[in-house]
C-alpha cells in the first residue's frame, strides 16, 4: 500500500516536471537554493634548496601551466629605470646550450607559451609536452648566457615600447599617477624613458639576475594535468642545481597624504576626452580586517554597471562610456582611485560628479538594500572566479607571501557577510579622502585648465611624469590690444555713443531648468543712472527680487528681506551705470587684461581676464570673437554648495532692438547643469515703465 | 551525466563537449550543456544581426541597440537590468560584430531562471524609449570617443571601408554617429521589430544546469514570443578589387606602422582555414616567418602580427607592423613583400607543417574551458558553420589543409590588387595642407 502511494506521488512528480511551468512575467523569478562554489584543493612542498612549490592538480582539460613568482622588495632602479624588466627579457633571450631561435622553435613546436619578466617566469601548453617545458624552464632560469647581440636587440625594442606608450592616454595617465602620488624618489614613482633604457648595461641584467633569481625568495606555482607526486619528482630533478643565497631586503617608509588636495595635468593637445583619475594612497595591509568592508564600499560606489559613478556618469548624464572605482591592495603602498574618461568639454563637471559621490559615500550610511545586493555580487564573482584553478593558487600564494591565516579564502564569504552600513561608512570615511585626494587628468589643456584651476591651482607634468611648464596655447596676434578689443565690440553693438545714449532698459526672459516643472522667468529692467531690478518668478511666485536704487539694494525672496552689501552692492551700482555694463568696463579699464588669442569651441577668440585685485586669480575671464568682434563667453568659478565649481555662460544668439544688438539666447553651465535664458523682450528708453522699480 | 564513463574511455583525455539542440516552435534555437563543476551558468543569446545587416543610411544601429536594449522593457524599469544580475551575483555584458549581436549573463546557477526572464523580455518587449535612445547617443559617442583615442585604433575602419565598396563590410560596427544622431524613434522600432526575433537568435546555455527543467523553463519563458518574417542576409557580390588601394593616415603614433588588409573568402570556406593557417606560419610565435625576420633578424619591426578577420562573407586578411625606434615603413615592406611572395613559391616545410598543426591543436584543446566560452562557442559555430558540434570537430578543418593549399591561398589572395596598404604616420610628419583620411 505505502509502496503504491510512493508510486503515484512519484508519478505525480514526473508529470509536473513535464507539465506548464506557470511563469510570471511581471516579476524577477526566484533563485532556486545556491550550491556553494568550492575552492580548489592545493598541495605544497618545498624543495632543499628553499624553494616553495604548490600544486594544483585539474585534470579536466590536458594541460599544463608553470609559474615561477619571486618575491622580493620594491627596487629604486634611478636613472636606469627599466633595467629590472630589461632582466626579465634577457634571461628568457639565450641559454648556454639553446639560441634565442632555438627557444622560440622549440616552444612554438608544441604550440606552448612562455614569458619572462623582472620577477616571473611563466609557461603552459599541453600535458604530454610536461617534461619538454620544464626543460626549457629550468634551462632558461638556471643557464642564461645573456647575449649581447640579444640585449642591443631588446633595448631598440624597449625603446620602441617607450615611444609607443608616448602617445598612449593610459600609459601616460599611469606615469602621472605614479609620479604624483609616490614622488619620483619612489620605486612606484619611477617613470621608463629613451634615456634611462639608453643607460641600462647588460652588467646591471646579470647582476640584477644573480642578486635576485633565488631559489630562497621564490614561489613555483604548478596548475593543470599533473600529479602531486609527479610534480615532486621531476622538480626535484631539474630545479636542485639552482643556488640559495641571501638576497637584499629593501626598506621605503609609508607615502604620505598630500597635505591638501592636488590637480595635476599632462596636456595631450589632440585629445577629444579626458582621463580623469582621482585618488589616494591608503594604509591598508594586505589581511586587515577593513578590506572587506572596503570591497563592499567600493562596490556600492563604482565597481560595476551598477556602481553609483557609472550611473550617474554614464546612465544618467552620458558624460563617458564608463566610470568605475578601484582600490589595489600590496605590501608597500595600497591605493584608492576613481577614474574615467569624458568628453573634454564636461572634464569639470565630471569631476565635481566624482567628488560629489565620494562626500555621499563618506558621510550617508548606504542603504540594506546597497549593503545586501553588494555582498551578493560580490559573492557571485568570488563564485565566478573559481570556474578557473588558477584562483585556488593564487590564494595559496597570497597566504603564503602575506602570512595570512590558512584559512583566509575559505572564511572571505563569511567575513563579507559580516559587513554592516556602519562598517562601510567607517571605512568610506578612513580610505576614501575628499580633502587630500590627488585629481590627475590626461587631457587637452586648452579645453580644459581654465575650468580645471576651479579645483585649486593646476601643476603641469609631461607625459612621462616630469614636472613642466604651463602649456602655451595662447597667443599674442599683432596691434591686438584691450583698447581695440572694446571698441570693435562696441562699435559690433552699434557704436559706443548710441550705447551712451541708453537711459533704461527693461527686458523678460524665461529660463529651462532640466528637471523643474516650469520656465522660471526674468524681469531685469535698469534706469541709469541709479535703478536696477531683478526679479525672478516661476509660476504666479516670486522666488526673489532684488531692487537697487540710489545706492541701496534690498533683496527679497521666499526666505524674507535683507539689504545687499559689499561685492554684490558695487556690482549692482556699476550696473546702474549703463545699459550695457561692458560699457562701465572703460571706467575702470585697469582691472582688465588682455591675455591673448586662443580657441573656444572650435571659435578664434581673445581672451580677457577680470580681476579684483592685482594680486589674485582673475576672477572671472571674458572672450571676445575675434571675427564678429562681439562678446562670446565668460567664466568664473564660485563657491556652491557642491564645492567650487565653474560657471560658463555664452551667448548663442543676439537681435537687434532700436538698432542696437543684444543678447537673445545664453546657455550657461553651472558644475554639471546647464539653463538656456531665452530674452523674450526688450524694451528702451520711454518705454520702460518706472513702476517697475516700487 | 551518465555518458561521463563512456565519454573518458572513447576520447582519451580530449575535451569532448556534449550538448542537446532543438528548435521551438517559433524558431528560436536552443543549445544546452551541462557541467557540473562549478555552480555557474552563462545564459547567452545571439542574434543574427550586425553592422553587415545595416542600411548604408543606418551604419551603428546593430550596435547601437545593444546599448539600447539594456534600458528596459515592459517589465523591467529603466537602468534596472543590470540591477537584477548584479543583484543576483551575476555578471553581464553584450559585444556586436558585423556579423552578430550578442549577450551573456554569467549568473550563479541557482539564478538561471533569471538569466531566461531577462533575455526573453529583452527578445519579446525591450523598450524603446526617447530618454534611452538620447542618452545611449551619447555614451556611444563617448566610446567611440574612447576607442578611436587609442594609437592606430582607427585601422579596422580604414581598412574596411577602401576594402569592400558594395558590400556592407564597407563600415565597422560603431558605424556612424551622424546616422545615429538623424535617426527617429520609429526607424529604432522598426529595427528591433525586424532582427530581434526568436527565428532570428539562439539561446546556448552551459553550466550546472539540469536539462529537462532548464527545457521547460525556455519554453514558458520563450516559448509564446511571436515567430517573424524570416530575416534575409544580404547577397551583395562584391566586385574585384581591381588594384592595390593605399592610403596615408597620420594619427597621434611615434612608430610608423604599415598595415594591410587582404579580402578574404567566407569564413566557412576551406580557403579561409588554409588562410587561418598561412597567418600563423607568417606571425604565430617568436619562430614564425614575419616575427623573426622583421622583429629579431631584421630589427626593423618592434612588433609584427598577422591575423585573419574572418566574418560570414569574407573579411580581411590583415598583417600589421610597427616600426622599431628610427626605422621607417620602407625598411619594413621589402621583407614582408619577400616572405610573401616565399609562401608564394615554395611550400613550407614539412617541419613547419607540424609546427601549425601542433599550434592549432594545442589551442584547439585549450579554447573550451569556461562556460560562457563554450556557450558563444556552441552558439557561433551553430549560427554561422551550421554545426553547433564544430565544437568538437572544427580541428578537422585544420587538419585538412595541406601544404599546397597554404601555398596555393597565398597565391590567391595574398595578392598585390586584393589588398589595401595604409600607411600610418606621426602627425608631426603631416604637411600643413595633407589630406586626412
Amino acid at each position: 500500500m505505502k509502496k503504491s502511494i510512493y508510486s503515484f506521488l512519484l508519478l505525480f512528480t514526473a508529470y509536473s516536471l513535464t507539465g506548464q511551468v506557470s511563469i510570471d512575467r511581471s516579476n524577477a523569478p526566484e533563485a532556486g537554493p545556491a550550491r556553494t562554489p568550492k575552492i580548489a584543493a592545493y598541495e605544497s612542498f618545498e624543495l632543499n634548496n628553499g624553494l616553495k612549490v604548490f600544486v594544483v592538480e585539474d585534470h579536466k582539460l590536458p594541460r599544463i601551466t608553470m609559474s615561477l613568482i619571486l618575491d622580493r622588495d620594491p627596487i629604486m632602479e634611478g636613472n636606469k629605470a627599466g633595467y629590472t624588466s630589461m632582466a626579465g627579457d634577457i634571461i628568457g633571450s639565450g641559454t648556454d646550450s639553446r639560441t634565442k631561435s632555438q627557444l622560440d622553435e622549440e616552444i612554438d613546436f608544441m604550440g606552448a607559451n612562455f614569458s619572462s619578466s623582472a620577477s616571473s617566469i611563466r609557461a603552459g601548453g599541453l600535458s604530454k609536452y610536461t617534461d619538454d617545458i620544464l626543460d626549457i624552464f629550468s634551462d632558461v632560469l638556471l643557464n642564461p648566457s645573456f647575449p649581447e647581440e640579444e640585449f642591443k636587440k631588446l633595448k631598440s625594442q624597449m625603446t620602441s615600447g617607450v615611444k609607443a606608450n608616448s602617445e598612449n592616454v593610459d600609459a601616460i595617465s599611469s606615469n602621472l599617477t605614479g609620479v604624483s602620488i609616490y614622488g619620483l624618489e619612489h620605486p612606484y614613482g619611477e617613470v621608463m624613458t629613451e634615456a634611462t633604457v639608453d643607460a641600462i648595461t647588460l652588467e646591471d641584467c646579470k647582476s640584477y639576475y644573480d642578486a635576485y633569481f633565488r631559489p630562497n625568495i621564490a614561489y613555483m606555482v604548478i596548475i593543470g594535468d599533473i600529479t602531486v607526486k609527479e610534480a615532486k619528482k621531476k622538480l626535484g630533478a631539474s630545479l636542485k642545481k639552482w643556488k640559495r643565497k641571501e638576497v637584499p631586503s629593501l626598506e621605503y617608509s609609508k607615502t604620505p597624504l598630500p597635505a591638501s588636495s592636488r590637480i595635476v595635468l599632462v596636456d595631450k593637445p589632440s585629445a577629444v576626452q579626458s582621463l580623469i583619475w582621482v585618488g589616494n594612497v591608503i594604509d591598508l595591509a594586505p589581511g586587515h580586517p577593513d578590506i572587506e568592508p572596503l570591497r563592499i564600499a567600493n562596490k556600492i560606489l563604482g565597481g560595476g554597471m551598477s556602481g553609483r559613478l557609472f550611473r550617474n556618469l554614464r546612465e544618467d548624464k552620458a558624460f563617458t562610456y564608463g566610470a568605475y572605482s578601484n582600490f589595489g591592495i600590496d605590501k608597500l603602498n595600497s591605493t584608492f582611485s576613481a577614474s574615467a574618461k569624458v568628453r573634454n568639454e564636461v572634464t569639470d563637471s565630471a569631476i565635481v560628479e566624482f567628488m560629489n559621490e565620494l562626500k555621499t559615500i563618506r558621510t550617508e550610511m548606504v542603504s540594506q538594500e546597497d549593503i545586501v545586493n553588494a555582498k551578493s555580487a560580490l559573492n557571485g564573482s568570488f563564485g565566478r572566479s573559481l570556474e578557473s584553478t588558477s584562483s585556488a593558487a593564487s590564494f595559496a600564494l597570497n597566504i603564503a607571501r602575506y602570512g595570512l591565516p590558512k584559512d583566509y579564502y575559505n572564511n572571505y564569504l563569511n567575513r563579507l557577510d559580516d559587513v554592516t552600513a556602519e562598517d562601510v561608512l567607517r571605512v568610506s570615511k578612513k580610505y576614501m579622502t575628499t580633502d587630500n585626494i590627488t585629481i590627475a587628468v590626461v587631457g587637452k589643456a586648452q579645453d580644459i585648465a581654465a575650468k580645471l584651476s576651479a579645483f585649486g591651482s593646476i601643476e603641469y607634468y609631461d607625459k612621462f611624469g616630469q614636472p613642466s611648464d604651463e602649456p602655451e596655447f595662447l597667443f599674442t596676434p599683432d596691434g591686438v590690444t584691450l583698447e581695440n578689443i572694446m571698441d570693435n565690440y562696441y562699435e559690433a553693438l552699434g557704436g559706443l555713443d548710441q550705447l551712451k545714449q541708453l537711459k533704461a532698459i527693461s527686458q523678460e526672459s524665461s529660463i529651462e531648468i532640466p528637471g523643474a516643472p516650469q520656465k522660471l522667468s526674468v524681469i531685469s529692467a535698469k534706469i541709469i543712472p541709479n535703478k536696477v531690478l531683478e526679479e525672478q518668478t516661476m509660476g504666479n511666485m516670486t522666488l526673489s527680487k532684488t531692487l537697487f536704487s540710489d545706492g541701496k539694494a534690498e533683496k527679497s525672496g521666499m526666505r524674507g528681506t535683507s539689504t545687499v552689501e559689499g561685492e554684490e552692492l558695487i556690482d549692482l551700482s556699476r550696473q546702474a551705470k549703463y545699459v550695457v555694463e561692458q560699457v562701465g568696463w572703460l571706467d575702470r579699464l585697469e582691472e582688465f587684461h588682455f591675455d591673448g588669442q586662443t580657441l573656444i569651441d572650435g571659435k578664434a577668440v581673445y581672451q580677457v581676464s577680470e580681476f579684483s585685485n592685482a594680486n589674485e586669480k582673475p576672477k572671472k575671464t571674458h572672450y571676445f570673437d575675434t571675427t564678429t568682434g562681439l562678446f562670446y563667453q565668460s567664466m568664473e568659478n564660485q563657491e556652491s554648495p557642491q564645492g567650487n565649481i565653474s560657471i560658463t555662460s555664452t551667448v548663442l544668439e543676439w537681435q537687434q532692438v532700436g538698432g542696437i544688438k543684444f543678447e537673445k539666447t545664453i546657455e550657461t553651465k553651472a558644475g554639471p547643469q546647464t539653463f538656456t535664458i531665452t530674452v523674450e523682450t526688450i524694451k528702451l528708453n520711454d518705454d520702460v515703465s518706472s513702476s517697475l522699480f516700487k | 551525466m551518465f555518458c561521463a564513463l563512456a565519454l573518458s574511455g572513447a576520447l582519451s583525455g580530449q575535451n569532448k563537449i556534449d550538448f542537446e539542440e532543438y528548435d521551438l516552435k517559433n524558431g528560436l534555437h536552443v543549445i544546452l550543456h551541462e557541467d557540473h563543476s562549478t555552480p555557474i551558468v552563462a545564459v547567452t543569446m545571439m542574434y543574427r544581426v550586425g553592422s553587415k545587416n545595416e542600411e548604408k543610411s543606418q551604419t551603428g544601429f546593430a550596435h547601437f541597440f545593444e546599448h539600447l536594449t539594456f534600458e528596459g522593457s515592459e517589465n523591467i524599469d529603466r537602468g534596472e537590468f543590470d540591477n537584477y544580475v548584479n543583484s543576483a551575483g551575476g555578471q553581464l555584458n553584450a559585444n556586436t560584430s558585423q556579423d552578430r549581436t550578442f549577450y551573456y549573463e554569467l549568473l550563479p546557477s541557482n539564478q538561471l531562471e533569471l538569466g531566461l526572464w531577462l533575455e526573453s523580455e529583452r527578445m519579446l518587449h525591450a523598450k524603446i524609449k526617447k530618454i534611452g535612445v538620447d542618452t545611449q547617443r551619447e555614451v556611444v559617442k563617448e566610446e567611440k570617443r574612447q576607442r578611436y583615442s587609442q594609437p592606430y585604433a582607427t585601422f579596422p575602419e580604414n581598412i574596411f571601408k577602401r576594402l569592400y565598396v558594395e558590400h556592407p563590410y564597407n563600415w565597422t560596427p560603431i558605424g556612424s554617429i551622424e546616422h545615429l544622431n538623424s535617426a527617429t524613434l520609429d526607424a529604432f522600432q522598426a529595427f528591433y521589430n525586424k532582427f530581434y526575433l526568436p527565428n532570428n537568435a539562439t539561446l546556448s546555455i552551459a553550466g550546472d544546469l539540469d536539462i529537462a527543467k532548464t527545457k521547460e523553463l525556455i519554453k514558458a519563458y520563450f516559448g509564446d514570443i511571436p515567430k517573424g518574417n524570416a530575416v534575409m542576409q544580404p547577397d551583395i557580390q562584391e566586385p574585384p578589387l581591381g588594384g592595390e588601394k593605399t592610403a596615408t593616415v597620420f594619427d597621434d603614433v611615434q612608430l610608423p606602422a604599415l598595415m594591410m588588409g587582404y579580402r578574404m573568402p567566407p569564413q566557412k570556406s576551406d580557403d579561409a582555414y588554409a588562410l587561418e593557417m598561412a597567418g600563423t606560419v607568417l606571425s604565430g610565435g617568436a619562430s614564425s616567418r614575419m616575427y623573426k625576420r622583421l622583429v629579431d633578424e631584421d630589427q626593423t619591426a618592434a612588433f609584427v602580427q598577422v591575423f585573419p578577420f574572418s566574418l560570414e562573407q569574407g573579411g580581411a586578411f590583415i598583417m600589421l607592423a610597427f616600426a622599431n625606434a628610427d626605422k621607417e615603413i620602407k625598411d619594413m615592406k621589402p621583407a614582408i613583400e619577400q616572405e610573401i611572395e616565399k609562401l608564394q613559391n615554395e611550400l613550407i616545410s614539412e617541419r613547419e607543417f607540424q609546427k601549425i598543426q601542433n599550434q592549432m591543436e594545442s589551442a584547439f584543446i585549450q579554447s573550451n574551458s569556461r562556460m560562457a566560452g563554450i556557450a558563444e562557442s556552441l552558439a557561433n559555430y551553430h549560427t554561422f558553420y551550421g554545426d553547433a558540434n564544430y565544437i568538437n570537430t572544427e580541428i578537422e578543418r585544420y587538419r585538412n589543409v595541406s601544404r599546397k593549399d597554404i601555398q596555393d591561398v597565398a597565391k590567391k589572395y595574398l595578392i598585390k590588387k586584393n589588398r589595401v596598404v595604409l600607411n600610418y604616420l606621426p602627425k608631426s610628419q603631416e604637411p600643413e595642407s595633407g589630406n586626412k583620411n
